[in-house]
């Protein structure tokens, strides 16, 4: 397929899927359904990637293999009851990035356009191949214009998608202060 | 993408049936007027094309009997389905339904899809490649 046709395909999705959006019900069930589905698919895709087992995440992630029916739950994407500081620990775990913020629906479009079998599966620290390339990005806007929503999911830090539009650096996800940082660095 | 080259691929490419007489393909028309069910349907048909079908789960996709299986998910405290078969490379979906507890709408879904399947191929149904509206 030529880069034009490419183009224009994803020019038309887009266009259809705003006039989705357009409807507030669409709206509501969608960012339901990115928020619950994606960050189950991503937990199911890392453990799997890793060859860990439910019980085995439980234990790296909760200290306690009979925890393994809360792994189920949690990869279960009609479950949804997600705790920012239970995402943190699986995000410790695999050793990812995870942003978790309100953002404009043009940012959750661009993130549902451009979702590939590939950032549904972001790579360790260590395999990230993207951070030797990375330029510096803005700190991630805090107040959307548009009508906010919640995005959550896990993500590769600075520079694996495209246009950037989605990666904040790990000091921005957690928020370190710079100077605690500087000192963790030289340690 | 993250410095490696990759191939994307599609782990379920969908199709609907369309009978002789109707202009649109039969989940397109019983999702038009369903906005919650077809904003779910997109977000978790989309991720499942994405996703290997060995870590597929019974949360998201069922064999029933035979060849006949569903896509599942849920939107509005509604659970929704669509029955359908594997066909040439595609998930050919005959017929959408939908069941809170334990009652069915429609209530002989089954025997519809599962009729409907021989239907498909016997060439009494068209089948159409399926886009999310």
């Amino acid at each position: 397929m030529a880069n034009g046709d490419a183009l224009n395909i994803t020019t038309s999705k887009r266009k259809k899927l705003v006039n989705e959006l357009k409807d507030p019900i669409y709206r509501q069930a969608f960012i339901e359904a990115h928020t619950k589905d994606t960050v189950a698919f991503q937990l199911r895709k890392m453990r799997e990637a890793r060859g860990w087992t439910q019980g085995q995440l439980a234990v790296k992630a909760f200290g306690d293999s009979k925890l393994q029916s809360a792994v189920s739950r949690l990869e279960n994407p009609d479950y949804g009851k997600y705790s920012v500081s239970t995402l943190l620990n699986l995000a410790h775990v695999f050793d990812v990035g995870l942003v978790v913020r309100f953002a404009p629906f043009s940012e959750v479009v661009d993130w549902d356009l451009s979702k590939s079998e590939f950032t549904l599966e972001p790579p360790a620290f260590a395999q990230d191949k993207a951070l030797e390339v990375s330029t510096p990005t803005a700190a991630p806007t805090l107040a959307p214009q548009q009508t906010n929503i919640f995005m959550i999911h896990a993500a590769p830090p600075v520079g694996f998608y495209p246009d950037d539009s989605f990666s904040v650096t790990w000091e921005q996800a957690y928020r370190v202060p710079r100077r605690r940082l500087h000192k963790r660095q030289r340690e | 993408m993250n410095g490696e080259s990759k191939t994307e691929r599609s782990y379920l490419q969908l199709k609907e049936i369309i009978g002789a007489r109707q202009s649109i393909g039969e989940i397109t028309g019983w999702l038009s007027g369903k906005p919650a069910a077809r904003a779910a349907f997109r977000v978790r048909s989309e991720n499942l094309a994405k996703i290997n079908r060995a870590l597929w789960n019974k949360t998201q996709f069922r064999k029933i009997e035979g060849e006949l299986c569903e896509i599942k998910w849920k939107a509005d405290g509604i659970q929704w389905r669509v029955a359908g078969f594997d066909h040439k490379g595609f998930f050919v979906m005959v017929l959408g339904f939908m069941h809170k507890q334990k009652i069915y709408d429609p209530p002989g879904w089954k025997e519809t899809a599962k009729r409907r399947i021989k239907e498909v191929k016997n060439g009494q149904w068209g089948c159409i490649e399926y886009h999310h509206l």
